[in-house]
């Protein structure tokens, strides 16, 4: 009895902490600032376990029942929570709220089990004695698990499988405790159906929590993986390292937070600004938002349509609140619409408008299936969308690193009857970058408007982004079309070169 | 058991239980793949050997008209297709199916149309002047510029077209050319050269030799003694050797005709590449048109044209050229009704065997249509959730492995503008041609599922080891006759086709397999010159 009783205090206080730590390593690892999160998740847990053993005093009679229903509770919240915020991490607008909700949850019921195991206790022990060896057993669960935590727990099983074995500790406490009071309890049977349901469950969740885990992909990218998923069309992988975030697709870089703007500003600055009414604009790819988000600095601009293939990514950019933080919930934008499709496809079956100004953040030519979009035929079908006076740009891989590539791009272009004005710039995560504004007039071209406050575009910058040096020059004219496809052999040996 | 092998095995009993009644599946060593049969054309053809009791009691329903064209297959289509472009708009084409198309037809599933034969078109040589028209008129050409054609892109065979797996791995291309001898880079060399030389030979007339469509070449007494060897014969008489070339030769004789080069005649073999001499402006000249659908693309555009006079599901079992006219008897299957159609002139576009049975007319003798060979063929057309990546190019348009007597599969979404997703959809085709074509073709009618599911897996497996988990469900298409080989001999029995055709007064022939190359070139031109003909005839 004695034994059983401390072992017990062993136990909580070893999953209490466990999930106090696991809750401030994810959301330091997810939203970084480690003091922050660690502070105020371990303050909020601390304070819910006075709400707990506030809460103490209302449960009367049935103690044993009491602790042992806690206990199986403590052991699924506290056990699922690892799961539940990694999953609502990518799926939900209400991270934080998920957090301390969870946090706060847990912590409540784990505030409950030290008073109910002293009420318990209190007849059969004498007081000082009691208090004396509850607090010792709790403590020490508390050093072991600490210890265990970072050297074990983590680096063997992951987070989210550390958080369920111990939840399966908890629960099976309460499987044992049911069984040594089976002739005190009053409803055993009921009970033990609950904790074995519980224990199932996270059984389940232990075998499944492989699934979640994705501190294995760390080493690939070099910073911390907070989020990855599968989409139909794609790996997505969101990374963080200190405060800049990196959205990898199929393990290439899309953008750093920390640079992003320049890119982006690059991309939308040169067509808006010249743009000389620019009402209805199109965005193709750009999923992320940054795009539009660069858009909206123009009042002018009614509508835009976002074409994006992969609604899980859009999903993401407009609902995890990081993200929504970096492109200014530019996608819950009342003037924007989404379509979910395929921009060539799109383009050729079910567009019907005309468009102001184009914007294309595709992904670069890396293989036949992306290539299609850089084809003659697709600049054919993209007409279709176009008046005389449209302007439209094209992100055209790197003018420096696959200098082939990109003037191969803008051929083509020009092979479709229309003016191009090709230009650069430097945007430290990628290097050197290009892009291609075309339209079916350029000659008359001035600037319009340009909204203030840009970090980085002006538009003496724009002069000096149209200077081709020699090392960016090419001048082969070959047209990559369907049938040819002439642009993915030399952006495969362009990039190749580079890394040889 | 795996967890996606059981959902797969629950999504197949569903999809059985609640569909298709008919689906059968097929267990192969590492799977379960439900399988299908399609075309019920071969079934019905066999009708005609019966003695129509079923129909015995139908009413007869009598009729007069210009012209009947029976067979809608490419060369009848053509011949309607050339008819009401002149103004002659009062005929009837009779289909024995329940859709026009013969081998250019195809089909369709969740996921993507498929060809059940014919898959393609090569760009039009220069001559073929009716061909060019029609393709500038559909926009299929946008314009013409010094002698050269402008393709529309968007059909042009997409990059990658073809790949060769040849070495364990696979090379852009079918020409076998990766890590070689010099001898037989040397010979591969001079066996284009030769062609080359071919494509420009003339005949005494100024006329070339080799062309097409085969109206438009010569003939002259080199190339009967051409048509007297086997195309391996020739390859070994002109001193080529080499593993690499005979496997390619052979390998096209078998895609194209559907016998191998120690069984077509060299007058084809050569022409197979001699006879091509397209001039694009904007493409490589060895590109083809292709469409998801296959040449049933083209088939919908000359139906189109002509929707109110084909009559689908008429079984014609008897065309009779009397003096004034020609008597054709048939069967509605539909209206289950007889026809008994009065016709001042017949086209027939119905293969020799179809003709051989129904034909009655002094200009076209029995004997004729005997010696006229078509090899049997199986096509798969496999739904699959992968194909396992291999090493070098990657997924083109036609897939094919070096060594193997199998024509590897063709990627029927290969020409879709969007990014890919979900299922692959791919034919396999197999020419049966191992033993002489009754033989091959009774094994074919009584192969069960499981041989046939097998024969198309092994194929697959060959290039691909690990891609049978993968495989969804594959649907057969039998052609008890594929298109016609050109077996040594062909070439007379075109010579012999057109001595007969300048006699005929009322009936007309035309189909490929009285030109001895089933490609839609010559379906289409016999049919503008059989149209011609009764247009002729009418003025």
């Amino acid at each position: 009895m004695h034994y059983l009783l401390l072992f017990t205090i062993f136990v909580i206080s070893t999953c209490g902490l466990i999930y106090e730590l696991v809750a401030g390593t994810l959301a330091s690892y997810l939203l970084g600032d480690s003091v922050t999160q660690f502070s105020t998740v371990i303050g909020t847990y601390l304070f819910a376990m006075g709400i707990g053993s506030y809460l103490s005093k209302f449960l009367r009679n049935n103690l044993i029942e009491h602790f042992i229903r806690i206990e199986v509770i403590t052991g699924v919240i506290g056990g699922l929570s690892s799961a539940i915020l990694f999953i609502s991490f990518g799926y939900s607008g209400y991270f934080r709220i998920i957090l301390y909700g969870l946090v706060l949850l847990t912590g409540i019921f784990v505030g409950l089990e030290i008073p109910l195991i002293m009420r318990i206790l209190k007849n059969k022990v004498g007081f000082r004695d009691l208090v004396s060896k509850v607090f010792t057993f709790d403590y020490i669960g508390a050093l072991i698990a600490s210890i265990a935590f970072p050297m074990v727990l983590v680096p063997y099983l992951n987070l989210t499988r550390t958080s369920v074995l111990f939840g399966l500790f908890n629960v099976g406490l309460a499987l044992y405790l049911i069984y040594y009071f089976r002739k005190e309890l009053k409803h055993p049977t009921l009970l033990f159906i609950q904790a074995s349901g519980a224990s199932l469950l996270l059984i389940f969740a232990f075998v499944y929590a492989g699934r979640i885990n994705r501190i294995s992909e760390t080493e690939i990218y070099g910073e911390s993986i907070i989020y990855a998923t599968n989409s139909k069309y794609q790996r997505i992988v969101l990374t963080r390292d200190r405060n800049a975030y990196s959205l990898f697709l199929n393990n290439h870089l899309q953008f750093n937070s920390r640079d992003e703007y320049r890119y982006h500003e690059a991309l939308v600055h040169p067509v808006l600004s010249h743009c000389s009414k620019p009402k209805n604009i199109l965005v193709l790819g750009g999923g992320d938002g940054f795009a539009v988000r660069e858009i909206l600095k123009y009042p002018q601009v009614e509508h835009i349509t976002l074409v994006d293939l992969d609604p899980k990514l859009v999903s993401i950019f407009s609902k995890n609140e990081l993200m929504t933080k970096l492109n200014q919930n530019s996608l819950n934008n009342p003037k924007l619409k989404v379509v979910h499709a395929d921009a060539f496809e799109w383009l050729r079956n079910t567009a019907k408008d005309k468009y102001d100004a184009i914007i294309i953040d595709f992904p670069d030519p890396s293989n036949y299936s992306v290539g299609k979009l850089y084809t003659l035929s697709f600049y054919k079908s993209l007409q279709r969308v176009m008046t005389n006076r449209t302007l439209a740009v094209m992100q055209s891989t790197s003018p420096l690193y696959a200098k082939e590539s990109f003037w191969c791009i803008n051929s083509t272009i020009e092979a479709s009857y229309l003016q191009t004005i090709p230009y650069h710039t430097y945007v430290p995560s990628f290097g050197e970058w290009g892009y291609i504004l075309f339209g079916y007039d350029l000659n008359e071209l001035k600037v319009r408007s340009l909204p203030k406050k840009l970090k980085y575009y002006s538009n003496e910058e724009f002069k000096s982004m149209k200077f081709f040096p020699p090392d960016m020059q090419d001048h082969k004219k070959v047209v990559n079309r369907l049938d040819n496809q002439a642009l993915i052999p030399l952006f495969e040996k362009e990039w190749d070169s580079l890394f040889d | 058991m795996e967890r996606r092998t059981f959902v797969r095995y629950i999504g197949t009993l569903g999809t059985v239980a609640l569909l298709m009644p008919d689906l059968l599946a097929c267990n192969t060593a590492k799977s379960k793949i439900s399988v299908n049969r399609l075309g019920a054309p071969l079934d019905r053809g066999h009708l005609l050997r019966g003695n129509f009791d079923f129909a015995r009691d139908y009413p007869v329903v009598k009729m007069e008209i210009p012209a009947v064209i029976i067979g809608g297959g490419i060369s009848g289509l053509s011949t309607g297709y050339h008819l009401q472009k002149n103004g002659f708009t009062d005929f009837l084409l009779l289909e024995l199916n329940e859709s026009v198309g013969g081998n250019s037809g195809f089909g369709e599933n969740r996921y993507s149309k498929y060809p059940l034969g014919a898959h393609y078109l090569s760009l039009a040589n220069p001559n073929n002047r009716a061909l060019i028209d029609f393709l500038k008129e559909q926009g299929l050409i946008t314009r013409e510029e010094d002698g050269r054609q402008y393709y529309l892109e968007d059909f042009l065979c997409h990059a990658p077209d073809e790949r060769l797996l040849f070495k364990g791995v696979f090379h852009e291309g079918l020409v076998p050319e990766y890590g070689i001898s010099p001898e037989t880079h040397a010979e591969i060399t001079r066996f284009f050269d030769q062609m080359k030389v071919l494509k420009e030979a003339k005949n005494t007339d100024g006329i070339d030799l080799f062309n097409i469509p085969i109206s438009q070449a010569s003939i002259n007494s080199d190339l009967e003694a051409l048509d007297k060897i086997t195309f391996r014969d020739y390859l070994n008489d002109q001193g080529y050797h080499s593993e690499e070339l005979h496997w390619f030769l052979d390998y096209c004789c078998r895609d194209d005709f559907g016998a191998g080069s120690d069984k077509v005649s060299a007058w084809a073999g050569i022409h197979y590449f001699a006879g091509r001499k397209a001039k694009p402006g904007n493409t490589d000249p060895t590109t083809v048109l292709t469409w998801s659908e296959g040449n049933g693309f083209l088939t919908n555009i000359l139906e189109k044209s002509i929707r109110e006079q084909v009559k689908t599901n008429v079984l014609v079992y008897s065309v009779e050229e009397l003096e004034d006219r020609v008597f054709v008897q048939a069967v509605d299957l539909k209206t289950q009704k007889k026809l008994h159609i009065h016709a001042e002139s017949a086209v027939i576009s119905s293969p020799s065997y179809v003709a051989k049975h129904i034909l009655r007319s002094p200009s076209w003798p029995q004997s004729y249509f005997e010696r006229i060979h078509h090899n049997p063929w199986l096509i798969g057309i496999v739904v699959v959730d992968e194909i396992p990546e291999g090493n070098g190019t990657p997924l083109a348009w036609d897939n094919v492995k070096f060594g193997t007597k199998g024509l590897g599969y063709v990627s029927d979404r290969h020409q879709e503008f969007g990014q890919h997703r979900d299922k692959h959809v791919i034919s396999v085709y197999l020419a049966l041609d191992r033993e002489d074509e009754q033989t091959e073709r009774r094994k074919l009618f009584q192969m069960t599922d499981e041989e046939m599911c097998g024969l198309v897996v092994s194929e697959l497996t060959s290039m691909h080891p690990l891609i049978e988990q993968h495989i969804q469900s594959i649907s057969f298409q039998r052609w008890g006759h594929g298109m016609v080989t050109p077996y040594p001999g062909a070439l007379a029995k075109y010579q012999e086709y057109l001595r007969l055709k300048s006699n005929a007064k009322r009936v007309h022939l035309a189909h490929t397999d009285y030109s001895s190359y089933s490609v839609f070139e010559e379906g289409f031109d016999l049919g503008l010159l059989a149209a011609n003909k009764l247009v002729n005839h009418e003025a």
